[in-house]
């Protein structure tokens, strides 16, 4: 095959080396903490991981057993293993017994490090070299299956899909709907432009005290604020449970982060806005087209990318919600009402230690995502107009 | 002359620098109790000027968990750690027999409350220890209860009025150690001795779900800690919670400007059984020479000696885990004039109990949280709430 003239030539080439050296530390950082850990997930998605000893080939087999156990269990080393130990070159002074169980020992050599398992089979006794660490015993599907059959997992994909099937499209409403009176040019549109954008790039630690706050049964403003109003009409409003009743915990997700998102999209729609040609809005008025019908024939349909953009990389990131649950809930909330699939990964794997379990249930959040963006890839964007 | 007498020096320093022994130490000790951990250490390091000890805060308990749970996975753990039973049941293999390297007599002091062995092995020796205890408004109940009844009478007599913030008690749908601690005292457990059966909806475990439904009935049930709802001006006339609480309830109290006191548990057909929480310390084997694990044992000697766990216990509101320490003079004298400290140590001797050292107890811990919280929340009646938990659990176990 015959390359192009352009990729033949000498300067091609630096020009491709030089591109991959400057790519070469994202390319790093990226590889290291997202690539790595995300062909990790797949592979230990297929195992049971344990921290165990781990018999290695067999050294020797002791066929007389009372004199070893009787030794072993008084932590010394008994006459046969320092025999069998001393031909494959290991000073029987630097060997320790570390570890001891009815019917297996952990020995160490000191001077090498190397772990020997002495495991009791019957009447026998046979010594093992062994390693302490990771111990990975393949189950194949079983994670999966584990994480469907698992009513905290059923719970978590439901919270997660509810969160993700009203934040999304709420957020993406109030933001075209803020885009377009900040295009129609309010009085301090700068400042709207500032307030509103301000939530996206304040760090969720502290948005969400404060939004904890704001839900606080006794406290809070947002009781208060209802209390105030219902007193106005002679209504005696009851202080609602926010945080600590299974019914308000996802709407109070919801809106906390409808809020916090809606500036950053109203301004991505909104610079979207100020790109449209503005023939296109005088053709309209020409024909006789009405404020609404502009922006519902004009404005809406050439906004399809930005909106297509933003639908995409919300609806990643409401899959992925994590820091919210940890810090506004404390947990996964009354009932596990607030339970969401990644606090569950999080809970599996650093709080019971099923690392295998925790893989599986990323990995099939990790394909309801790909499925989800891939649909939006094929199907939505037909819809999308282009301006051309 | 002057060369030789250097190179003399030099021969020393190496020789006192290769008696060096350097171990790692992470907990999760912050503030008072970190600076008390500092200072113990600093004296060991005195004793033992050959032993350098990195004492190393990792954060909350959270955060040295997921730390360990990394360390451990790399290969890298640390030669010393804090540690919650289930967290050692994760790791058990990669620890180090403590009886091989403590010496017995400092083993014979140990409390027999805090006997525990893991698969046969004893890996862990208790370090920051706590109880549960009740905590009640002395304005409001004036004789604390010593049985269920006088609790339930008195929390009943107190009710619940949420308009008003008065509830007769309180409970943490995270914290089902309260509940443990009632089925233990009804004489049931979780599962048989020899684990082979669910036993934690059996006749006892029944008794107890439909004793703490019934003062839930009364109960705020938040999952925040009660000492913020002190804090905040609700008013809880008695409720269950941890001695290693006592500062942030003492000091909710103080910011609400009302009186608390601390009592044993009311007990139920003389059973006083209240369960222990806190950590133990456990000693690493990989990556460690046996200079550093010996060197670690050492410490934990050290900690464990009476002049010691009883300073550390006075300091930092803990219970002294030895026999020597808590019938010693020292700390006998100090809770002559402590009546909080005097009920918490009344409480551990008449009854405390530790977790089940269970591989799964994890998981079984979580299956409790949310049948616990079904309970105080009247979802379902409690008998069909634990034949539900018991059916769950036999599903792990």
């Amino acid at each position: 095959m015959r390359l192009p003239a352009l990729r033949r030539g000498r300067r091609f080439w630096w020009d491709t080396v030089e591109a991959y050296v400057y790519l070469l530390p994202t390319l790093a950082v990226l590889g290291l903490f997202t690539f790595y850990p995300f062909v990790n997930a797949f592979i230990y998605s297929v195992y049971d991981i344990r921290t165990r000893t781990v018999p290695g080939p067999v050294l020797h087999v002791a066929a007389d057993s009372t004199a070893w156990v009787t030794d072993l269990a008084r932590g010394r080393i008994p006459e046969g293993l320092s025999d069998a130990l001393r031909v494959r070159g290991v000073d029987p002074h630097e060997l320790w017994v570390r570890l001891r169980q009815a019917d297996r020992w952990v020995v160490k050599d000191e001077a090498s490090g190397q772990e020997y398992i002495i495991v009791r089979e019957g009447e026998e006794l046979r010594v093992h070299q062994a390693t302490t660490g990771w111990a990975m015993e393949s189950v194949g599907w079983a994670n999966f299956t584990r994480a469907f059959q698992d009513p905290d997992f059923r719970k978590a994909l439901v919270n997660t899909s509810v969160y993700v099937g009203v934040s999304v499209p709420t957020t993406l409403v109030l933001a075209l709907l803020l885009a377009t009176l900040l295009h129609r040019g309010v009085r301090g549109k700068a400042f709207f432009r500032l307030t509103s954008f301000l939530p996206y790039i304040t760090p969720v630690v502290a948005i969400t005290m404060v939004w904890a706050w704001i839900y606080d049964r006794n406290f809070g403003l947002l009781n208060y604020f209802l209390r105030s109003v219902g007193s106005l009409f002679g209504v005696e409003v009851s202080l609602i449970n926010w945080l600590n009743d299974p019914r308000y915990v996802m709407p109070a997700l919801i809106v906390m982060n409808v809020w916090r998102f809606v500036g950053y999209q109203a301004l991505i729609l909104l610079a979207g806005m100020q790109g449209i040609d503005r023939e296109y809005y005088e053709a309209a008025r020409v024909d006789g087209a009405g404020a609404f019908g502009v922006w519902r024939k004009i404005t809406v349909p050439l906004l399809t990318p930005q909106m297509f953009f933003l639908l995409i990389i919300s609806l990643i990131g409401s899959f992925k919600i994590f820091e919210e649950v940890l810090i506004l809930l404390q947990g996964p909330g009354p009932q596990k009402s607030g339970l969401t699939v990644v606090y569950y990964v999080f809970t599996k794997a650093f709080d019971s230690g099923h690392y295998g379990l925790a893989s599986a249930a990323s990995v099939i959040l990790f394909a309801i995502i790909f499925a989800l963006s891939l649909f939006q890839l094929t199907v939505t964007q037909r819809r999308v107009h282009y301006e051309r | 002359m002057r060369r030789i007498a250097i190179l003399a020096l030099l021969c020393v320093l190496g020789v006192a620098a290769s008696g060096q022994v350097k171990i790692s130490f992470w907990h999760a000790m912050s503030g008072a109790l970190g600076t008390t951990l500092t200072e113990l250490v600093q004296k060991f390091h005195d004793e033992n000027p050959t032993i350098e000890v990195d004492l190393i805060y990792q954060g909350g308990y959270g955060a040295l968990q997921q730390k360990l749970i990394a360390a451990v996975a790399a290969g890298e753990p640390p030669t010393l750690a804090q540690q919650y039973e289930n967290w050692t049941t994760l790791w058990l293999d990669a620890l180090v027999d403590l009886d091989l390297f403590l010496p017995q007599e400092t083993l014979d002091d140990l409390l027999p409350q805090f006997d525990q062995l893991f698969e046969g092995r004893r890996v862990t020796v208790p370090f920051n220890k706590s109880i549960l205890v009740l905590y009640y408004r002395p304005d409001l109940v004036p004789n604390p209860p010593r049985t269920w009844w006088e609790f339930a009478s008195i929390v009943t007599a107190i009710g619940k009025d949420e308009a008003k913030g008065v509830y007769g008690t309180a409970f943490r749908p995270s914290n089902p150690e309260i509940f443990l601690t009632l089925l233990n005292q009804a004489g049931g457990a979780i599962l048989s001795d020899d684990w082979s059966a669910v036993t934690i909806n059996d006749a006892a475990g029944l008794e107890a779900a439909e004793f703490a439904a019934r003062l839930a009935q009364y109960a705020l049930v938040d999952s925040a800690y009660v000492s913020d709802a002190i804090a905040k001006g609700l008013t809880i006339g008695a409720f269950i919670d941890t001695s290693a609480g006592y500062t942030y309830n003492m000091n909710a109290a103080k910011t609400a400007g009302v009186p608390l006191a601390v009592a044993p548990l009311p007990c139920h057909c003389g059973n006083c059984a209240s369960m222990i929480q806190g950590t133990n310390l456990a000693i690493f084997s990989p990556n460690q020479t046996r200079a550093q694990i010996e060197a670690a044992a050492k410490l934990i000697a050290f900690l464990l000696r009476e002049d010691n766990t009883t300073y550390w216990a006075q300091k930092t509101g803990y219970l002294p885990v030895t026999r020597g320490a808590i019938y010693g003079d020292a700390w006998q004298t100090y809770i002559a004039t402590k009546p909080e400290q005097k009920a918490m140590t009344e409480q551990l001797i008449a009854g405390g109990f530790g977790q089940l050292l269970h591989p799964r107890y994890m998981d079984m811990r979580s299956l409790l949280i949310t049948y616990w919280e079904l309970l105080l929340k009247g979802e379902d009646t409690p008998k069909a709430i634990m034949d539900a938990l018991a059916a769950e659990i036999e599903a792990i176990k």
